[in-house]
């Protein structure tokens, strides 16, 4: 495998070495038990996370540090593009699209919470970023458009714009983005497998699961908005879906909607669909009643994504699947961290956090 | 220092009333390393329990650390108090400790939110600069403001004196507030006259309750906006910049404040720390305690040489009342327990004994091999890297490293080798007369760069065999001292079979010392005679025969003790074994000796990598004295080669030591020795 040592070689190497500097467990645990959020934040000097720590002591704003962070995730990520050539090259732009449609998503939310919805959005766009991830995004220009066809122009130039002109008409008319946001991530995931079809056997391999198991996991999150809170018929709902998920096939969830039908509540349906097609899962699902097994939804989803990336860890190092797999770690350690400091600041329980975590 | 340091092991037994005194006594002393009563052999440990926590422990861990962050949360950290237990009177109020500590927590966070309100107003502004900038001037934003945009931009009327009470009034409210100097022309009350001034005012919509009544409040009559608005806008953006440089000036300031506060706080959280950690390590200490109902028991390792000081110190804070018994290691009830292991070397082979300990802990009683380690290392180095420049380069690194981690309080053991590299690589380097690959004085021993070179030289070394005969004659010295430093650890521990009879024992001292021999025999035979045969049979054969008998006698002495029955088959495992060893011996001591020619091999680069850039830089300037860019080809390949060689160098050296020297005696099977001390556990 000369070909396969040459490529990712040295990208492995250099993402490992950032693996191995993953946040300590007895770290984490301190970031819990600070009484103040000044003190937690102290503990992040010196880590990969230092940059809130910089931003907080500069501004003693949470977002400015969270913002820092982020841009200096992303230039890492684009950073990694230089190591690269086809066609692991265009399956690490496709994921990068992944960030670009959060930085669009977060834009149209300010957007259509200023102009739809009437509400004050007035500082709240310094967080954005502005730089290019794949596709220029006017920013600025997004956020002072008149109307929905004013977004699309903003968008110009990227393949957002299409999806804007087709989905955001009716999104203000039903006042929700929800629609939009559905069709931003189906065009993330098609990018994302004609990506990874292009890579080679074994590549293709870990990259398609990989994307798989994300799919997985959207799927059954949008399952459960489609039941619980636009009560959506089954077809519609299915027919919504993402069609290439890993395990969990859009005939089974038919099925379990079906079976289910009127007897329990979308979130259960998820949880078993989960535990039917991840095996360790089951046993973090358990009983319980109903709410509860829907609060375990997200810990188990979570839990499927990071056994996932420990496997491709543990494997053949000279693959795609350790930069898929660093990345989803890291994903999953800056939103624990960024959810401790915020629970700080709002001053929730030891307790409250753990449990959120 | 030839050995580690012997140990005592302490066993005492003093009032219960008297436990705290006996604990911050032993570790103001810092000589003790605890050892659980109960790991002591007889039935009576049963009957002891454990000495009662007199504090909440965990509560005191819990608390030190948020005092810690707090002292790390100045700029610089506030330095923690040197601790020698003259803090520890009273025990501490935990909860009073806690209510403080939440006091400065809340005086912190109360000083967050304003550095937080502050940076609301700089983004808001930031976004009213990026409104303006994508309007282009003011009146297509007054247009646009007047649809969609979340901001208003305005004109109107203030009464003359009141404009710049404006200014002040919207203070904490983002805004732009500019003179505007075509007020009359837009103006919607005729009646004001002369008395009203122009003011233009760029606000967030968000903002228009709190600032509609400051404009009541003021007069303010709206008015048309004035022609000359269509180039305000570089001045309104100025007038922003100016307002987020304030605001950032204002945020700046907080962190001074914060400094400041962390001044007026620094002492008493310093003396909180010290009073807290002291108390915890003497519930530390004391929880290692055994007791009676009236009495408590203590024991533990301390090297022999501190033994009556310890003493003397356990019954001054007894005042008398205690009863003290020293062990012996491997004697008696200390017969089963580990003994601690001491390496006690003058600082300047501390940073030696460091890399000692990074391979592992020698066994307690053996030689220490740290002197050794250093004249080794040192001399290895010093001829892989033999050049006075880069050696002074490398010297200057290591001071640098050492005067840094001394500011940071950072172990510096790393940086005291690298110095001591450089300074083995400039002696080497005047012996061969090399300054950063030139001749700048005449070498001392030999001329390395000649040599290499293919030069003509004189005196006893003078060509490239030669210098591998250097390095090959150094390689047997430290081989060696291996064997020698292995028959004294083997005689102090009186292990006479394998003195005698292993590989790296007698007998193998024996035959690399008669093959050695063999060797420089054949070479100074210009390799066409062996040794008589005589002699061969009887320095060579001999042992190697003797060693046919080391199996069967090994089963005799040891083997029958484990109850090993004599089989017609051990016969050939006898010999199986003898045949390996005679070829372990052969084949492991030849490439050991051989492999100090990497020592020649990285000394012949170094020169090799100095000459070719040398020869780069004759090619840019054939002749004359050196141009600019040769002379940067020159300061690059030296850069070049001090990083590359020296790296090589220190670890080929470390390599030799671990690998070569160590394998003949070192037996890292010791536990470093921990004590208990004011500074935690060492």
């Amino acid at each position: 495998m000369p070909d396969a040592l040459k490529t990712y070689g040295f990208l492995s190497a250099k993402l490992k070495a950032r693996i191995s500097k993953t946040m300590p467990p007895e770290t984490m645990d301190r970031l819990i038990k600070a009484r103040s959020l000044p003190e937690a934040v102290q503990f992040l000097r010196g880590t990969a996370y230092a940059a809130i720590e910089e931003a907080y002591s500069s501004t003693g704003d949470l977002r400015a540090g969270e913002a820092l962070l982020y841009e200096r995730e992303l230039r890492l990520y684009t950073d990694l593009l230089r190591y690269l050539e086809e066609p692991a090259l265009s399956f690490v732009k496709a994921l990068a699209i992944r960030y670009e449609i959060e930085q669009v998503k977060d834009a149209v939310r300010l957007w259509f919470d200023a102009r739809v919805r009437g509400r004050d959005s007035a500082g709240r766009t310094g967080y954005l970023y502005r730089g290019t991830i794949v596709h220029r995004v006017d920013v600025d220009g997004l956020l002072g458009a008149a109307d929905a066809d004013g977004v699309a122009d903003a968008l110009s130039g990227t393949p957002y714009a299409a999806i804007a002109r087709a989905e955001l008409p009716a999104a203000v008319s039903s006042r929700s983005v929800f629609s939009f946001e559905l069709a931003l991530d189906r065009y993330y995931y098609d990018e994302a497998f004609e990506a990874a079809a292009g890579l080679g056997g074994r590549d293709r391999e870990a990259a398609e699961r990989a994307i798989g198991v994300d799919v997985d996991l959207q799927n059954v999150s949008w399952l459960i908005r489609f039941k619980d809170f636009y009560g959506m018929g089954a077809e519609e709902a299915i027919g919504r879906l993402i069609p290439r998920g890993r395990a969990i096939k859009p005939a089974a969830m038919a099925a379990a909607w079906e079976d289910e039908r009127g007897s329990r509540g979308a979130g259960a349906i998820g949880l078993d669909l989960l535990g039917r097609s991840y095996r360790g899962i089951g046993a973090l699902i358990g009983g319980g009643d109903s709410a509860a097994r829907l609060a375990v939804l997200e810990a188990a989803i979570r839990r499927v994504a990071d056994d996932e990336a420990r496997k491709s860890l543990c494997g053949y190092p000279f693959s795609i699947g350790v930069v898929l797999a660093y990345f989803t770690k890291k994903r999953a350690e800056m939103r624990a961290v960024l959810t401790i400091l915020n629970a700080k600041y709002y001053g929730l329980s030891d307790e409250r956090i753990r449990s959120a975590l | 220092m030839m050995f580690t340091s012997p140990m005592k092991l302490l066993a005492a037994v003093a009032l219960e009333a008297d436990s705290d005194a006996i604990a911050k006594e032993l570790l103001s002393l810092g000589a003790l390393e605890m050892v659980s009563v109960r790991e002591l052999p007889g039935d009576w440990a049963s009957k002891l329990g454990k000495a009662e926590p007199k504090v909440n422990l965990a509560r005191l861990v819990e608390l030190r650390k948020r005092v810690e962050g707090f002292m790390g949360m100045a700029s610089p950290p506030i330095a923690r108090p040197a601790l020698d237990g003259s803090v520890a009177g009273e025990p501490v109020d935990l909860e009073v400790a806690n209510k403080r500590l939440d006091a400065i927590a809340a005086d912190i966070n109360g000083l967050r939110e304003r550095q937080k309100d502050l940076q609301d107003q700089i983004l808001k502004l930031g976004e009213i600069r990026r409104q303006l900038e994508a309007f282009g001037d003011l009146r297509t934003g007054a247009a646009a403001s007047s649809s969609y945009s979340f901001l208003s931009i305005r004109a109107g009327l203030l009464p003359a004196g009141v404009a710049d009470g404006l200014r002040e009034a919207l203070d904490g409210i983002p805004s732009v507030v500019l003179p505007s100097s075509g007020q009359e022309a837009g103006s919607a009350s005729p009646a004001r006259g002369q008395d009203a001034v122009g003011v233009m005012l760029v606000t967030l919509k968000r903002d228009a309750a709190r600032v509609e009544p400051i404009l009541e409040r003021l007069g303010w009559e709206d008015a048309r906006l004035p022609e000359s608005a269509g180039q305000g806008n570089a001045e309104a953006l100025r007038t922003v910049d100016d307002k987020i440089d304030g605001l950032r000036a204002r945020q700046s300031a907080c962190g001074d404040e914060l400094s400041a506060y962390f001044g007026s706080i620094g002492a008493g959280l310093g003396s909180m720390w010290a009073a807290l950690r002291t108390e915890e390590l003497i519930a530390t200490v004391r929880s290692g305690f055994a007791r009676t109902d009236r009495t408590v028991l203590f024991s533990g390792w301390i090297p022999a040489e501190r033994a009556a000081a310890v003493e003397a110190g356990v019954r001054r804070a007894a005042s008398g009342a205690c009863s003290v018994e020293w062990l012996e290691p491997g004697k008696g009830e200390a017969a089963r327990l580990e003994v601690p292991v001491e390496m006690r070397n003058p600082k300047p082979l501390k940073p030696f004994e460091g890399l000692v300990k990074n391979y592992a802990v020698p066994e307690y009683g053996s030689v220490d091999p740290t002197p050794f380690v250093a004249v080794a290392y040192l001399c290895m180095f010093g001829l892989m890297f033999g050049d006075a420049g880069h050696g002074l380069v490398v010297l200057l690194v290591g001071l640098l490293g050492l005067s840094s981690a001394r500011r940071s309080g950072k172990p510096d053991n790393l940086y005291r080798v690298i110095a001591y590299c450089g300074g083995a690589a400039i002696v080497a380097g005047v012996l061969f007369g090399s300054y950063f690959g030139m001749k700048w004085l005449p070498p001392l021993w030999f001329d390395y760069h000649g040599i290499v070179n293919g030069h003509e030289a004189t005196g006893s070394v003078r060509t490239l065999y030669d210098i591998l005969g250097i390095t090959i004659r150094f390689g047997m010295v430290v081989l060696g001292l291996g064997f020698a430093i292995n028959w004294v650890n083997l005689f102090r521990k009186r292990d006479w079979f394998t003195l005698l009879l292993d590989k790296a024992g007698v007998i193998g001292g024996w035959i690399y010392g008669a093959g050695a021999w063999a060797a420089f025999y054949y070479v100074a035979h210009d390799y066409r005679e062996l040794p008589p045969l005589g002699s061969l049979a009887l320095l060579l054969g001999l042992p190697t025969m003797i060693l046919a008998f080391k199996a069967p006698l090994e089963f005799i002495i040891h083997g029958r003790a484990s109850g090993k029955r004599f089989k017609p088959g051990l016969i050939v495992d006898f010999i199986m074994e003898w045949i390996v060893e005679v070829l372990e011996i052969y084949s492991g001591y030849l490439a050991n000796t051989l492999s100090f020619m990497r020592v020649a091999g990285l000394g012949i680069a170094h020169v090799s990598l100095m000459t070719a850039f040398f020869q780069i830089a004759r090619m840019i300037t054939p002749e004359g004295p050196f141009s600019i860019p040769a002379v940067l080809v020159l300061v690059l390949g030296n850069a070049l080669v001090i990083a590359l060689e020296g790296l090589s160098a220190g670890i080929q050296s470390l390599r030799l030591n671990y690998y070569e020297f160590f394998s003949k005696y070192f037996n890292g099977t010791g536990k470093a020795y921990r004590p208990i001390s004011f500074k935690g556990v060492q």
